[in-house]
């Protein structure tokens, strides 16, 4: 009877830890290299869990391999959102080993190297955004041009799987940076501007990360 | 479009990958080579059955001219054709003439064209050489047919250790035109010379009627069998074909993945990379790894989802 009583248990439990991972949505942090994806991971995960995601780095391509950080639990107005967030590679459709060569810190073979890591770390950045998530946080630099083939295309295939979208404009500490500028690129979705770095509007930030993906 | 599927006859661009692993439309896979100003004739050529009517001189010479070019060209302009140059290389001395060279050829003509573009020893001027002596040919049949007796006679032995070659005892105008014909299949299936019946009297006149009445109408009715068409054919079709047959269960997804390997990451150089993005999120299995050598590792699918 105990025996039994505890299969019941433990079955139970297994329901609900698989009922609650269906609950749990992936939400992808996709975008080009070098818009702040890894430091915006690393705050939403610091400001709810106390870990980082991963090292930011100014140098494009830091990001390599999708890192993940599960069950981020964001509280707003009273309720919660429980999260996965995937930090992913940045994406682009041209990788070239010569850009690293710019950093003093590289020599070629390690450009090279680092070059590869990029270029399968987009192959996994896409094959994450087939398989994987529930929804994407867009981030792109607003001190940048966001008319781009990568932008437009990204964009387009997650608007084909209906996805639920937010486009972050980030970066707005900087002089240069321009929200209009990514508003009318994606008038179709709602853009938050932020910087991730600074800390700004991250109340914004997080009210519509729970509107969007809760 | 310079290729054909030789079973459902689906043309495809020269370089075309699409035809890698068998034709997508009906999964055959021999295909037959077509230069573009020559295919037209392809389809009435390309039955292996037909009795061995005489295609018509014109097509068959300026093939001649074309293939003599080929040859003496080093086939620079025909990057799918390896075997070309395999055989021009590999098995004949220099200077000599390519043991298919003089086979290939089905009229009296054309052997004339290719033997007397082999006189001046493969030399650079050779396809012009070629290119008179074929139009010389189509007026001048007897010595067309004494030449090709010379050529055949003078290639006869390097041909033997080649399958397709060795009914060439049996009279060199039935080898060329058995080989002609048959290089549409694989050669195991290629008859013996002497199950190809016409006598060379017969044969001579049969090119000798196209000859002249044929000349100026590439198209004559009746004239299906050894088209020079056929005769390119060898080289493009009878030996990647034997290889592939291993390949033919799984054609449809094995011809998705090549197509999807190549394009959805180029390696340009070591370090340098362009990506296709729609194909690197439209392919199911995901690349893990990058080699220098231009491989990927992928993660297929099923152990994707068991790891989930």
């Amino acid at each position: 009877m105990g025996l039994i009583s505890g299969l019941k248990s433990s079955l139970q439990q297994v329901r609900e830890s698989l009922f609650t991972e269906e609950e749990q949505k992936r939400i992808g942090i996709y975008g080009p290299p070098n818009a702040g994806k890894t430091t915006l991971a690393n705050r939403i995960a610091r400001d709810w869990t106390g870990d980082a995601v991963g090292p930011e780095s100014h140098v494009p391509h830091e990001t390599r391999r999708a890192r993940r950080k599960e069950n981020v639990e964001i509280e707003r107005n009273g309720s919660s959102v429980n999260i996965d967030i995937v930090d992913t590679p940045g994406v682009t459709t041209k990788v070239d080993y010569e850009e690293f060569l710019d950093y003093e810190e590289f020599d070629q073979d390690e450009a090279v190297r680092r070059s590869r890591e990029a270029t399968e770390g987009v192959a996994e950045a896409m094959h994450w955004l087939r398989e994987d998530v529930d929804g994407v946080i867009y981030v792109l630099d607003s001190t940048t041009d966001p008319f781009t083939q990568v932008n437009t295309m990204l964009i387009g295939i997650i608007e084909s799987r209906d996805l639920p979208v937010l486009i972050f404009a980030n970066k707005i500490d900087l002089d240069d940076a321009s929200i209009k500028r990514i508003e009318d690129a994606f008038p179709q979705h709602e853009t938050v501007p932020l910087s991730a770095l600074e800390g700004d509007n991250m109340d914004e930030v997080y009210d519509k990360i729970a509107e969007y993906f809760g | 479009m310079p290729h054909q599927c030789t079973d459902c006859g689906r043309t495809f661009e020269d370089g075309s990958k699409e035809m890698l692993s068998g034709c997508p439309d009906c999964g055959g896979n021999k295909f037959q080579f077509i230069p573009a100003d020559a295919v037209d004739e392809s389809v009435e050529a390309n039955s292996p059955g037909d009795p061995p009517g005489r295609s018509s001189s014109a097509g068959a010479v300026s093939k001649a001219a074309t293939t003599v070019r080929d040859w003496v060209g080093g086939g620079s302009d025909e990057p799918d054709r390896p075997s070309n140059r395999d055989r021009s290389s590999g098995e004949s001395p220099p200077g000599e003439w390519p043991k298919s060279a003089t086979e290939d050829y089905d009229t009296p003509a054309e052997k004339a064209a290719a033997r007397t573009g082999d006189e001046p020893a493969a030399g650079a001027n050779a396809s012009a050489t070629a290119d008179t002596t074929a139009d010389a040919s189509t007026t001048d049949t007897a010595t067309a047919d004494a030449q090709s007796e010379a050529a055949s006679t003078t290639h006869a032995d390097p041909d033997s250790e080649d399958g397709t070659i060795q009914a060439r005892t049996a009279g060199d105008e039935d080898n060329a035109q058995a080989s002609a014909r048959s290089d549409v299949v694989s050669p195991d299936e290629l008859p013996e010379g002497t199950a190809t019946p016409p006598a060379d009297a017969s044969e001579a006149d049969d090119a000798n009627a196209a000859e002249s009445g044929a000349a100026t109408d590439p198209e004559a009715p009746g004239v299906a069998g050894p088209s020079p068409d056929v005769t390119d054919d060898r080289h493009e079709a009878a030996d990647p074909a034997d290889t592939q047959i291993e390949d033919r269960p799984d054609l449809d997804e094995l011809r998705d993945e090549l197509n999807q390997q190549f394009e959805s990451i180029k390696i340009l150089n070591p370090g340098q990379y362009e990506l296709n993005l729609m194909e690197l999120y439209d392919r199911e299995e995901y690349i893990i790894s990058l080699r220098e050598d231009g491989r990927y590792v992928i993660d297929v699918p099923d152990s994707w989802r068991g790891d989930d």
